[in-house]
């Protein structure tokens, strides 16, 4: 095996060993800061398909995280106030049924990021950061004006969804379903990036001109990739919602997407476990520096302003040196 | 005169007061080699970008195979068999040669939204990957990234893409430009020996090498082709020496 699928192996295997250790220990706080680490992880996983593979350069993911976050509120709240959910004139039962939810705020980011990425696509370099940011702020700015589903405040739904055959509300199951999610996606997405999908998008991203003069839209193969990539940001919504049995406009603002992005970046760039890595990192910063001193952002910007400029690819390409293709 | 491939019937771009290409018309026919000479800022790279779909035509048109190619982009054009090769080489970076010839192997047969299927084991891609790999004298070399080959191995992995497309025309712009004298004779004779399979349209500097390849040489000075003939009589052309082969004798 090369030397980075054995990094991102032991990386995987610590995290699961701490989780089980607070298990055992009965530490709950520990094992719902993994699940969160978990989550935020599978938004990275997202974007870094588009942003590592894709050489998208999103700063408009937070808009399918969102999304997905209410795809799970407006649902879940209609079904816990027993409203039918009225789209014109058809009616819909709300559902507390996770995987109804997720299928919805899959659905709802791709429907979001198809004409997103169409427009968006038409640009590139700074001014692809630029419009994907702006259709994110877009999206934040009527969530808070739109008083039906708590406006600016955002809305609590009080009981965690459910899965069948699991207690979702007990610490160790949720984290269990959302680790097994965010494994499918690492392996799916891993799948795809080796596949000829994935080394025509990786190609795109390195000399566009080339791979059209071979004949290949790159246009659909980026717009492809965008919309997976916001569909797994958006499943991870979903599930953020769930963690916290909150959601709000904060879920859509540009920080949001500033921060998936610093997972993918901290950890490296279009590496398997980069977003995994990066949101560790941060979230383990977030917690025992925040813990110390409320500025521990200054060290998380040196910290990533020492990656960018001298570690690449991220932590994980420090660890395990230069990428390769195949 | 054998089939024509390519024909290009009065084409014609302006860049505002630039007439870069003015009324070109020349065709390339099947197993010949058609070179495009002329002095830098004739309109060669314009007529190059038209004829690829980089840039449209004023006015003109453009037959491929019997099929007018103005309203086509330049990846259907390549789809539609059209393979070029770029002045300054184009390829991707950080790939291998085997690679590089695999992705456009794969975009030959159309079978890129292959979602699942890894990339790395797909000997069928690799197999016939190699195949061009050898034809272009790369055997070896399959597996170094692009970023260690020399220059004109670049360009020999350059022609091997454009093979792989199964093209029924070849666009080489300056396919000869910088390799040094060993690397242009094995060029040459690379050439030589493709123009047996697909016509090309070469443009191209090397005097030399354009006198020892091509079957018909057209001229281009101030975005018009003033001549088109065999090597000898473009040779023996009075309005070609003061134009163009006069001021380098001089």
């Amino acid at each position: 095996m090369r030397r980075e699928t054995w990094i991102s192996f032991a990386f995987i295997v610590a995290g699961l060993l701490l989780v089980l250790v607070a298990w055992l220990g009965d530490e709950p706080f520990t094992i719902t800061l993994a699940t969160k680490v978990v989550i935020l992880s599978l938004a990275g996983v997202g974007l870094n398909l588009a942003l590592g593979h894709g050489g998208l350069v999103s700063l408009g993911h937070a808009a399918f995280f969102g999304l997905g976050g209410y795809a799970m509120g407006i649902l879940a709240s209609h079904a816990q106030n027993y409203e039918p959910l009225m789209i014109g004139s058809w009616a819909m039962e709300g559902t507390k049924s996770m995987p109804l939810i997720w299928l919805a705020a899959m659905l709802v980011a791709v429907l979001f990021a198809l004409p997103i990425g169409v427009l968006s696509l038409r640009t590139s370099g700074v001014y692809f950061i630029m419009i994907t940011l702006a259709f994110a702020q877009m999206i934040y700015y009527f969530a808070i004006s739109w008083p039906a589903y708590g406006g600016e405040d955002g809305m609590s739904i009080y009981v965690r969804n459910s899965f069948p055959g699991l207690n979702t509300l007990d610490p160790i199951q949720f984290f269990v379903l959302c680790a097994l999610i965010l494994a499918i996606c690492l392996i799916l997405v891993d799948r795809l990036v080796k596949s000829r999908f994935g080394m025509a998008l990786e190609a795109a991203r390195q000399n566009p001109q080339r791979v059209t003069s071979l004949g290949i839209d790159t246009f659909r193969l980026q717009l492809t990739a965008f919309v997976i990539s916001a569909a797994i940001t958006g499943l991870a919504g979903a599930l953020y919602a769930d963690l916290n049995r909150f959601v709000s406009p904060s879920m859509l603002s540009w920080q949001v997407s500033g921060e998936i992005m610093i997972f993918v970046i901290l950890g490296g760039v279009a590496r398997f476990a980069g977003p995994l890595a990066g949101a560790s990192v941060f979230i383990a910063l977030e917690y025992f520096l925040g813990g110390l001193t409320e500025f521990w952002q200054f060290w998380l910007g040196l910290l990533l302003l020492v990656v960018i400029l001298f570690a690449r690819g991220g932590i994980i390409g420090v660890l395990a040196g230069e990428r390769r293709h195949g | 005169m054998g089939d024509i491939v390519l024909s290009l019937d009065r084409l014609s771009k302006r860049y505002g007061a630039l007439l870069a290409n003015k009324d070109v018309s020349l065709d390339l026919r099947k197993g010949e080699i058609h070179a495009l000479i002329g002095p830098n800022g004739a309109g060669k790279s314009t007529l190059v970008k038209q004829v690829a779909g980089e840039i449209r035509p004023d006015g003109g048109s453009i037959m491929f195979d019997g099929q007018p190619i103005n309203s086509l982009n330049t990846a259907a054009r390549a789809r539609a068999g059209l393979g070029r090769t770029f002045q300054v080489s184009s390829l991707i970076p950080e790939f291998s040669v085997l690679q590089n010839v695999m992705l456009a192997v794969q975009a030959q047969q159309g079978k890129t939204f292959r979602l699942f299927k890894r990339f790395s084991n797909d000997t069928e891609l690799a197999d016939q990957a190699s195949g061009y790999i050898d034809e272009l004298d790369l055997q070896g070399r399959a597996d170094v990234p692009v970023s260690q080959l020399s220059h004109g191995e670049r360009r020999q992995l350059e022609m091997a893409t454009a093979l792989a497309l199964k093209p029924r025309a070849l666009l080489l712009d300056e396919p000869l430009a910088g390799i040094g004298p060993a690397g242009s004779q094995h060029m040459t004779r690379l050439l030589k020996k493709l123009k047996q399979q697909v016509p090309i349209l070469l443009i191209e500097h090397d005097m030399a090498a354009v006198f020892e390849l091509a079957d018909r040489i057209s001229v281009m000075v101030y975005g018009r082709i003033i001549t088109t003939g065999t090597a000898q009589e473009i040779k023996n052309n009075q309005q070609v020496q003061e134009a163009y082969l006069g001021q380098e004798a001089s």
